[in-house]
């Protein structure tokens, strides 16, 4: 086996790009020393995090002053994980658990005014994120997010996750679920747990906003997402991941999609380019096609001759694909169907033709 | 036996609804509607705020068993028309099912555990079988164990040759294509298969900075189906044993601190794949004219995968806030999958040798050899927050992978005049690929509901690609296909959330691509996706969603243009919190255009590709409440897909369903549902069929 031997374009490239990333740190660093010359330090740790906190000289009251008003949030509330904050005192929150996320709310008691508190429906999303974030930012699941599409869209953490929930799960119910053997038809999603684990329920909350993504699963041909064998968040990481479409990984940084399908994992001895340089949405609609097979075509043969159409090795524009090298007819119906004979065309380890 | 089964049971669930109702009323649920009132997160759509928690009882916690089931008795009509096309879309059979159940059990003396929560459906003979167990006993250990058997039944008779006189199981059928033990005709790339996932993992909490965590997943795919054996261009369907798995095994430690988390894990998977396709009949392939006067024929053949793989793999994964206004993201992450080739092939029959224009009646072919693809991605990102009203978001993925293989390959033919051709090759193929992608973001807060962003991405990569025979010098000596990766995007987006009311998500990118992959590739481009939400009224809510691409790639012979657009309208409306009468429905509208030029191998000509999809998407329910003592509920609806374009298609899955509670505990129902599948150009494939399911609801 010859060994791989880096190109002279590939040792260089990164340097031009190590210049591209200290010329962006560099300017991060300077924006950065402007803004800590511009204002004062915010102070570390939990207050820091209530920008929309009232300017009034609150107080911290107390959770208990909440608890006459505010009775079922406080009662499910002590049944949420977060309400560790409430009981131990590492957080600096201790029998003030309300206030580590609302601010201080001796005002608020006094006035019974919502302009008084922090209430996340007036805060930006990004405001509210970063409430969250003072104590989950530093966990495995953030570690996607600077590529995730919801943090970069402005979705906060409170579109999927409910804070006070006393629920492990969604609700049980009719109109949680209306039809209890089948999501066709689903109900639309809220915040009703922690965060939705049942696969109707991910479903639910995802297709609330995916809304066109969730027609296209209304197809012939789709994972089974309705029929609740499969979830968004079984091939997708809402929380972000490096690959596109916050795509979930397999064993380390391999496509999620090797998960279930295993098979077409590989290593080949003889590689489909496609697979391994895009991915399968290059010949497939995962989400919901009119095709058989999740195609994106119509017949098999226009799946593989829309590459495989460059006169000779050295493409036109360089892209990938060569002329088949067999001169099939394909005016006979039994060549339309590349496939019936290349029966491995996600990868061979036998046929470099994938016949085998 | 089974029958009588199905019989009582049946009888059972209809009678239900006469008997039961002479029991307690239900009552109306003081906690579930506190519950739902309260709710406070903010994204929450205003339509379930209203909504109370109807007759269900919400989970009694205080209770240390709660949770519900659902069970009754699927009946199904025909299908009529094309069976095994309704199996490949549908699959759903009849008799009795657990459709869905759901259980919490807590233990407040905490020994075992503090909560564990049950949950699945689809039990009973329905294709997709799931089960999730999780377990949790707070500062202690988090465990989770998944479990899915799901059915991948694929028939479709439009995706074999239609030449073959038994491609549709029709008279001309044989015995080859009898393969199930239903007797269900199969043929050509079809599947009757099963894939079975489990996935357990376990967190424990020794420390709240440590946490170490181990998983093992075990994938399998498992059964039989028809694929074409191929000798020369001539292919012989014949029957595919599938069995293969991967068992992954994983662990490592977080160490969780105030200001920075680092991740190590470790894994390795072993993969084994032990496919058989075998006949031992007489097949007599897709050519039914002679060449040179005689038949060919497939007598008996055999091939025989027994191919081993195993993979190592490291994550290192880290996230710090040296500041309070800045967080940084990295990871580095290692795969090293090998695969050890063992295939061997016999076949007799009558076969010819084309290039020689000579019959050989035996072959046999025998392949060793191994292959390795290390891949190596690393990635950083910070996100600053400058000020108050400016956030910067800078991240950046180098992606790297080779494959190397080598195989020794072996073949003998068997010639009519007892001569036998030995060819040894030995075949290789190098794989090269190298990825970066950079993004670049400022997110400016103009006021409190109003956020812009602005942005950079650009993505560069190479490929090779050599699949070849080995030369004398150990060169690949075949094939060099090569091709670059350049691309420039420029990123904007918008959200507007003046209240709590109106939401409003846009973003756009648009690039003047360079260089790129493929032909299809993304290359000048233009995505716009826009996603609005608005409570017109406290019961009315209307949604919109735009997602529009348009793809360009000028260069000659390419002469790509693609254009795809898909628009949705929904309307949820609530009126008196539900109480009454509740409509949900969505429509979507989504066109695509795509041609593009292609070489029609037979006669080297150009031609253009053309394809077309005008797709009409519905999905409604509506529901009536009965204000009366029961509380009966109505719901009426479906969905509904018909597309025109290159592929013309329905698929209509109109439903009726009627639910009473007969106790606070236990709800009747019963749903009807029809199933309408049409494809204009392959109209026997089509099929439709009723499905009625009764059942109860048991709360506990």
């Amino acid at each position: 086996m010859d060994q791989f031997v880096p190109s002279r374009n590939s040792v260089s490239q990164p340097v031009s790009r190590g210049l591209r990333f200290l010329a962006g740190s560099s300017a991060l660093a300077v924006l950065l020393g402007l803004a800590a010359f511009a204002g004062p330090q915010e102070k570390k740790d939990a207050p820091e995090a209530k920008p929309s906190a009232p300017a009034a000289p609150a107080e911290l009251a107390g959770s208990d002053t909440c608890q006459p008003c505010h009775e079922d949030i406080f009662k499910s509330f002590s049944k949420n994980p977060h309400h560790v904050v409430e009981t131990k005192g590492k957080r600096g929150f201790q029998g003030k658990a309300c206030e580590s996320c609302h601010g201080p709310g001796s005002t608020h008691a006094e006035s019974a005014d919502a302009k008084d508190i922090v209430s996340f429906k007036s805060l930006n999303p990004a405001e509210a994120d970063r409430i969250c974030l003072n104590c989950h930012r530093n966990q495995p699941t953030m570690v996607g997010r600077v590529f995730g599409s919801h943090a970069r869209n402005q979705i906060p953490c409170t579109s999927c996750h409910g804070i006070h929930s006393d629920k492990t799960f969604e609700p049980r119910g009719p109109l949680a679920q209306p039809i209890p053997f089948t999501e066709t038809v689903r109900t639309r999603a809220s915040v009703q747990g922690r965060a939705p684990r049942r696969m109707a329920a991910i479903n639910n909350q995802c297709s609330s906003c995916h809304t066109s993504t969730y027609a296209e699963f209304q197809r012939p041909h789709k994972h089974p997402l309705n029929e609740a064998g499969v979830s968004c968040t079984d091939c997708h990481n809402p929380h972000g991941s490096f690959l596109p479409g916050d795509q979930k990984t397999f064993a380390a940084n391999e496509p999620g999609c090797f998960k279930c399908h295993s098979n077409f994992r590989g290593p080949f001895t003889f590689e489909h380019a496609p697979v391994r340089f895009e991915s399968c949405s290059t010949c497939h609609e995962p989400h919901g096609s009119a095709n058989p097979k999740m195609l994106n075509r119509h017949e098999v043969m226009f799946t593989c001759l829309e590459c495989h159409s460059n006169i000779g090795a050295q493409t036109q524009r360089g892209t990938v694909g060569g002329i088949p090298p067999a001169f099939h007819d394909l005016r006979s119906p039994r060549y339309r169907q590349c496939t019936i004979c290349h029966v491995k065309i996600h990868g061979s380890h036998v046929s470099k033709d994938f016949l085998r | 036996m089974r029958g009588a089964m199905k019989s009582i049971l049946t009888l059972f669930l209809l009678l239900a609804p006469v008997a039961l109702p002479a029991q307690d009323p239900p009552k109306p649920v003081e906690e579930a509607k506190q519950t739902q009132e309260a709710k406070p997160a903010p994204e929450t759509k205003p339509t379930e705020e209203a909504k109370p928690a109807a007759d269900a009882p919400a989970p009694d916690l205080e209770r240390p068993l709660s949770g519900v089931v659902d069970f009754g008795n699927r009946f199904v009509t025909g299908p009529s028309g094309h069976r095994n096309t309704y199996r490949s879309i549908v699959n759903l059979g009849e008799g009795p099912r657990v459709f869905n159940f759901d259980f919490g059990l807590q233990d407040p003396t905490g020994r075992l555990f503090d909560d564990l929560n049950v949950f699945g459906g689809n039990w009973g003979g329905d294709p997709y079988n799931t089960l999730r167990v999780i377990a949790n006993k707070q500062r202690v250990y988090r465990f989770t164990a998944d479990y899915r058997n799901l059915t991948y039944f694929d028939f479709l008779p439009s995706f074999a040759n239609p030449n073959r006189p038994d491609s549709f199981g029709g008279a001309g059928a044989n015995a080859v294509s009898r393969l199930t033990p239903e007797g269900t005709l199969l043929n050509q790339r079809s599947y009757d298969t099963h894939f079975r996932m489990s996935d357990i993992y376990l967190e424990l909490f020794p420390t709240r900075r440590i946490v170490p965590f181990f998983s093992y997943q075990r994938n399998s795919w498992f059964g039989s189906g028809v694929t074409p054996f191929v000798a020369q261009s001539t292919e012989y369907p014949i029957r595919n044993d599938l069995q293969d798995s991967t068992d992954l095994y994983r662990g490592g430690v977080r160490l969780q601190f105030d200001r920075w988390h680092l991740t190590l894990e470790q894994g390795a998977t072993k993969f084994r794949d032990d496919q058989r396709v075998f006949s031992t009949e007489a097949n007599p392939g897709n050519r039914t004219v002679p060449i040179l006067g005689q038949t060919l024929r497939l007598a008996d053949a055999l091939q025989s995968y027994a191919m081993r793989g195993e993979s190592i793999f490291s994550r290192i994964n880290f996230t710090a806030s040296p500041y309070s206004g800045l967080n940084v993201h990295g990871q580095f992450l290692f795969s090293q999958p090998e695969t050890d080739v063992h295939y061997s092939e016999s076949a007799n029959g009558n076969f010819i040798l084309l290039n020689a224009a000579r019959f050989y009646n035996r072959l046999s072919l025998g392949v060793n050899g191994e292959a390795a693809r290390p891949r190596t991605s690393g990635t950083i990102g910070y996100e600053a927050h400058i000020g108050r009203r400016f956030r910067v978001i800078q991240a950046m993925v180098w992606d790297r992978l080779h494959n190397a293989s080598d195989i020794a390959v072996t073949e003998r033919l068997f010639f009519a005049s007892s001569t036998e051709q030995v060819t040894n090759s030995f075949q290789a193929d190098r794989v090269e690929w190298n990825y970066y992608r950079s993004q670049n973001d400022a997110l400016f807060d103009v006021t409190k509901s109003f956020t812009l962003r602005g942005g950079y991405r650009y993505i560069s990569g190479r490929a090779r690609s050599r699949p070849g025979d080995l030369g004398s010098t150990g060169d690949v000596v075949r094939n060099l296909e090569q091709s670059k990766l350049e691309r420039h995007v420029g990123l904007a987006g918008a959200t507007y959330r003046p209240n709590a009311k109106f939401t409003l998500n846009a973003e756009l990118e648009a690039s003047n691509g360079v260089r790129t992959f493929f032909r299809t590739s993304l290359q000048d481009y233009t995505r716009l996706r826009l996603i609005g939400r608005y409570q017109l009224t406290g019961s009315l809510l209307l949604t919109g969603n735009l997602r529009f691409l348009d793809n360009q790639n000028p260069a000659p012979g390419v002469d790509y243009d693609f254009r795809s657009r898909y628009q949705t309208f929904g309307v949820y409306w609530t009126p008196k919190g539900g109480k009454v009468f509740t409509l949900l429905t969505e429509y979507a509208r989504s066109t695509l255009r795509s041609d593009i030029s292609y070489i029609v191998p037979q006669e080297l000509s150009r031609a253009r590709s053309f394809y077309r999809d005008n797709a009409h998407t519905a999905t409604a329910v509506a529901e009536l409440a009965i204000p009366r003592k029961f509380s009966p509920r109505l719901s009426f609806g479906g969905s509904f897909f018909l597309s025109n374009g290159s592929r013309p298609t329905s698929f209509y899955q109109p439903l009726g369903r009627f639910l009473i509670p007969l106790h606070r505990r236990l709800h009747y129902y019963t749903e009807w549902r029809w199933f309408g599948y049409d494809d204009q150009f392959y109209g026997y494939s089509g099929f439709r069929t009723h499905h009625i399911v009764t059942g109860l609801r048991l709360f506990m």
